[in-house]
C-alpha cells in the first residue's frame, strides 16, 4: 500500500488493506451468503478503478450500477486556452475523486472516501475541436434525422461537453457530480443531466443479466472490445491525432411506454425482440449467447424470428456495423397525469458512429416492432477523449 | 495498489507552466511519500521542504489568497520568511489571530511561518495563507501561478493552480453574532 493510499485510508477511517478492483466484483463461484458481511461491504465501498491509461475508464470496463450523463455548453469567448484551463481542473479533480480523495477545493472530502468504482469519462461535442484549432472527425455531429421515430426534445440535445459519471454508490456519484460542476466555475454552463441505473446485482459469473424496464435482457451480445474487435471501439491512426485512443459516443434518450407495453402478451413481447424474456436467448436458441438462426421458419413457413423483430433489424449486415452498448435505465418522476416516465439511456461507443451505428439505426427506424412502444426523445454525439498518461491532462493533444 | 494510487496533483499545472514533469512511470511518485526533487526547483530546498496541493483562489483584480500544505522533510526547523510571485506586485505571508474582541483577524505574519522538524503546516482558507496583492492580471480558474517561497533552506519555487472557490469566503462570523464581516482582502 502506498503512502497516499495509506493516508487516504487513515483520513477516511477505513480499514487498511481493503480495496482494489477485484474486491468489488463477484469473483467466487459459491453463492453469496444471504447477509452481506461487513467486510465485503467495506471492500465494495473502497473498490476503485485506475484513472490513468491509454483509454479513459468508464467505457470498456464493466458498467457500474449508477450513472449520470452531465452535459455542458461553453460560454461565448471560449477558446483553446479556456479549454485547457477546464481540462486541467477536471483532470486533477477526477484523478483525486477516483482515488478516494476530495478535490483540491473540496469542502466535503469525506464523501470522496467511498470510491465505489467511481469513473468519470470526459467527452467533447462538435464545436470543441474547432475552438481548439484541431480537426474534427466527420462523425462528430448530430445524427441524421430519423423522421419515422424521432420525437427529439431539444432539452436533451447536443452539447459541447459531457461528463459521464458512473459509480456503485449514488452518494459517491452525487458528490463527484457536484464537485466537477462547481470546480469548472464559469468555464462552462450546465446543460442537461440524465441519470440512470442498472441492476446493481447484475454481472459476473453468478450475477443477474442486465434487464431494461420492459424486462428484456439488454446489452449482452457485444463486440469483443478487449480482443478481436478492439478496432471497432477505439479511434485509431486514421482518426485525428488528438482523438487516438478515444471513442465516439452516441447517447440516445429512449422513452419506453410502460403503459402500452403492459397490454402486450408475453408471446408478442418475445416476438417483438426475437428473444426469450426469461433467458434472453434468441427464440431460435436456448442460451443467451446462442447465435440467432435468422433463416429458421415455423410450420407455416414464417420466419421464427419475425421480419420486424428488433434482433433481426439490428443485426449487422456487415462486420463493422457493431458497437459497444453500455445502457442505463431511467425512471424519473412522471409528468402530471402520467403513470410513468421511464426509458433507456442508450449509450453506444465506437470508433466511427457514422459508419458503425447509423446504418443500424437507419434500419431500426425503418422497421422495428419495438418502435411501437419506444420513442427517441434525446440524441447527442460526443468524442470521448483518449486516456491521460502520466503527466498529461485529459485532452492534452487537443489543447496543450 | 501502489501504482493505482500514484496521485500527482499539480503535475498538470507544472506541465502547463513549461516545467518538465517528473518521470518514472509506475513508480509511486505521490507527493506524500519521498522528497522527490521537483524538476525546475532549486536543488536544496526541494529535498528539505515539499509543497502539497498548492492552489490560489480565483480573482479578477486586487488581491487573493493561496493555500497549500508545507511539509518539512528534515529534522531541523525551517522558517518561511517571505513569498514572491510575478503575478502580484506584493506578496505577504498572513496569519489569522483572535483580536481583543475575540474575533478572527488576518494580519501579516511578522516572523513568517516556522515548521518544526517533520511538521506538516497547513495554509488553508480561514487560517494561515499566502496573500497576493496588486495582481497584475486576473487569476482565472485553471491558470497556473508561480510562487517562490523564501525559506531558511533556500528559495523554493512552486506552481499553484487557480481555482474558483466559494467556501470560507474569507469572511468570519464570530460565534454568537449574526453579522458577517467581510474581510477587505478576500
Amino acid at each position: 500500500m502506498s503512502a497516499t493510499s495509506r493516508r487516504t485510508a487513515l483520513f477516511c477511517g477505513l480499514a487498511a488493506g481493503v480495496g482494489g478492483v477485484a474486491a468489488a466484483g463477484c469473483t467466487g463461484s459459491d453463492p453469496a451468503p444471504v447477509a452481506t458481511t461487513t467486510a465485503s461491504r467495506a471492500a465494495g465501498a473502497t473498490a476503485y478503478r485506475p484513472f490513468r491509461g491509454v483509454h479513459q475508464p468508464g467505457i470498456a470496463d464493466d458498467p457500474q450500477p449508477y450513472a449520470a450523463f452531465v452535459a455542458f455548453t461553453l460560454p461565448g469567448g471560449s477558446d483553446r486556452t479556456s479549454l485547457r484551463r477546464l481540462l486541467t481542473i477536471w483532470t486533477d479533480d477526477i484523478e483525486r475523486l477516483m482515488s478516494g480523495r476530495g478535490t483540491i477545493v473540496d469542502q466535503e472530502p469525506e464523501l470522496a472516501c467511498v470510491t465505489a468504482q467511481l469513473t468519470v469519462t470526459v467527452g467533447v461535442g462538435p464545436r470543441v475541436p474547432g475552438l481548439a484549432g484541431a480537426p474534427a472527425p466527420a462523425w462528430l455531429a448530430p445524427l441524421p434525422a430519423f423522421a419515422q421515430i424521432d420525437r427529439l426534445d431539444p432539452r436533451w440535445g447536443q452539447a459541447d461537453l459531457l461528463l459521464q459519471i458512473c459509480a456503485a454508490s449514488p452518494t459517491t456519484l452525487a458528490h463527484a457530480q457536484r464537485r466537477l460542476i462547481t470546480g469548472a466555475g464559469d468555464l462552462v454552463r450546465l446543460g442537461w443531466v440524465q441519470r440512470g441505473f442498472r441492476e446493481p446485482f447484475a454481472g459476473g459469473a453468478s450475477g443477474l443479466p442486465m434487464r431494461n424496464l420492459f424486462g428484456q435482457v439488454d446489452g449482452t451480445v457485444q463486440p469483443d472490445v478487449h480482443g478481436s474487435d478492439v478496432g471497432l471501439l477505439w479511434v485509431g491512426d486514421n482518426g485525428p491525432a488528438w482523438l487516438r485512443g478515444g471513442a465516439g459516443l452516441v447517447l440516445r434518450r429512449i422513452a419506453m411506454d410502460l403503459d402500452t407495453w403492459d397490454r402486450v402478451d408475453r408471446g408478442s413481447r418475445e416476438n417483438a425482440t426475437g428473444r426469450r424474456l426469461d433467458t434472453g436467448a434468441p427464440v431460435t436458441g436456448r442460451a443467451l449467447t446462442d447465435a440467432p438462426d435468422l433463416d429458421a421458419v415455423d410450420d407455416l413457413g414464417f420466419h421464427r424470428i419475425d421480419d420486424a423483430a428488433h434482433l433481426r433489424r439490428a443485426h449487422g449486415t456487415a462486420p463493422h456495423e457493431r458497437f459497444l452498448r453500455r445502457p442505463y435505465s431511467y425512471d424519473d418522476p412522471p409528468e402530471e397525469g402520467a403513470l410513468s416516465n421511464s426509458g433507456l439511456l442508450f449509450a453506444a461507443y465506437c470508433a466511427d458512429p457514422a459508419r458503425q451505428f447509423v446504418p443500424v439505426q437507419r434500419r431500426l427506424a425503418e422497421l422495428d416492432l419495438l418502435n411501437l412502444w419506444t420513442r427517441p426523445i434525446g440524441s447527442a454525439v460526443f468524442a470521448m477523449l483518449p486516456g491521460a498518461s502520466d503527466g498529461e491532462i485529459l485532452g492534452q493533444a487537443l489543447v496543450a | 495498489m501502489t501504482t493505482l494510487f500514484a496521485v500527482r496533483p499539480i503535475l498538470a499545472a507544472l506541465a502547463l507552466a513549461g516545467l518538465a514533469a517528473c518521470g518514472g512511470s509506475g513508480a509511486d511518485t505521490s507527493s506524500s511519500t519521498l522528497p522527490t526533487p521537483r524538476a525546475g526547483s532549486a536543488a536544496g530546498p526541494s529535498t528539505a521542504l515539499r509543497i502539497d496541493d498548492p492552489w490560489c483562489k480565483a480573482a479578477d483584480a486586487g488581491m487573493t489568497s493561496c493555500f497549500a500544505t508545507l511539509v518539512n522533510l528534515t529534522d531541523i526547523a525551517i522558517r518561511i520568511t517571505a513569498a514572491s510571485s510575478p503575478a502580484a506586485g506584493m506578496t505577504e505571508l498572513h496569519e489569522t489571530v483572535k483580536n481583543a474582541d475575540g474575533q478572527l483577524q488576518m494580519q501579516p505574519a511578522a516572523g513568517g511561518f516556522t515548521l518544526a522538524p517533520a511538521q506538516q503546516f497547513a495554509l488553508e482558507p480561514g487560517a494561515n495563507h499566502i496573500m497576493l496583492m496588486q495582481l497584475s492580471a486576473p487569476l482565472k480558474n485553471g491558470d497556473p501561478v508561480s510562487i517562490t517561497l523564501t525559506t531558511s533552506a533556500g528559495p523554493l519555487p512552486a506552481t499553484f493552480v487557480v481555482r474558483t472557490f466559494s467556501g470560507a469566503d474569507e469572511s468570519y462570523q464570530p460565534s454568537g453574532s449574526a453579522s458577517m464581516r467581510e474581510m477587505t482582502h478576500s
